[in-house]
């Protein structure tokens, strides 16, 4: 580890986030908003979980790169087929 | 072989495990981003139909399993062994909790004709859509319970291991290992719950 892995108190912060975030996400979908903002919010959340729970935020530049790579080829992935269907 | 090496080793090699399990699950919400846009009602009214308590209560149970497993790992840290592995029995709990809630909702959905490889009630809904938007429903959701009973499997193993003191505060990077990967699992439910519980429009 490059940095010291975050606290305690930085564990149980992260953990009220993502209780918040999820209600938020659910009140949100209950007022009829669309699917951007759930996913949004559930990058949110997993953001927040790979930071601090998986501890990227002060893990080795090679676990970094790989997390990194992995988000990128799912957003690829992800954008690539979004994009096929728009121009069907 | 230094242990700071031994520990890369083997912590690169589970990230990319996690990274070519993120490409797998990638290809099904690719599936799901097609089908959705190709059968927007027909997904949203599959949305409806899940039973939302049920996909609310397994998202906080997965998030406070993935708290658990975290601060197991601050008290391993601290020399707290004893208390950390009554976190991870928590884990188990949390784990075994969200199978259950998880086989109550595919029981509701069978008692009420949806029941993947066998036909959907499609009275009500649109056809093909419906189907198509359950068939996903029932592989991403199982593929993730798969991974869940895999998880608590690992999770079992280092709890037995922390017990029998051959996980120490001074040595406990399987602990470690096992965490990253039931946050992988945890990653990809904080997904699945929008696509298949509350992205309604």
């Amino acid at each position: 580890m490059s940095k010291s892995p975050p606290s305690a108190l930085v564990l149980v912060l992260t953990f009220v986030a993502l209780v918040v975030l999820a209600a938020a996400s659910w009140l949100l979908s209950v007022a009829g908003t669309g699917t951007g903002v759930a996913l949004a919010i559930a990058a949110a959340k997993a953001l927040l979980i790979g930071l601090f729970f998986m501890e990227l935020v002060c893990g080795h530049a090679t676990d970094r790169t790989v997390a990194a790579v992995a988000v990128l080829f799912v957003v690829l992935l992800t954008v690539g087929m979004l994009a096929d269907v728009a121009y069907r | 072989m230094n242990a700071y090496l031994e520990e890369r080793r083997y912590r690169i090699a589970v990230w990319i495990v996690i990274a070519s399990e993120a490409l797998l699950f990638a290809g099904l919400f690719a599936l799901y981003a097609n089908y959705r846009t190709e059968y927007p009602h027909a997904f949203g009214e599959g949305v409806q139909e899940d039973i939302q308590w049920m996909g609310g209560a397994n998202t906080f149970i997965l998030l406070t399993s993935s708290f658990m497993i975290a601060y197991a790992i601050h008290l391993m840290r601290h020399g707290r062994a004893a208390i950390a592995s009554w976190l991870l029995i928590g884990v188990i709990v949390c784990g075994g909790a969200f199978l259950v809630l998880k086989l109550a909702e595919w029981g509701q959905h069978a008692h009420e004709g949806i029941v993947p490889g066998i036909g959907y009630y499609t009275g009500t809904f649109h056809g093909r859509g419906t189907v198509l938007f359950f068939t996903l429903y029932y592989l991403m959701t199982g593929l993730h319970a798969l991974h869940v009973i895999a998880g608590m499997f690992l999770v079992t193993w280092v709890f037995l291991r922390v017990r029998a003191r051959t996980i120490t505060p001074e040595r406990h990077m399987a602990l470690e290992l096992v965490a990253l990967y039931w946050h992988f699992v945890d990653v990809v439910w904080v997904f699945l719950w929008p696509m298949f519980y509350l992205m309604r429009v």
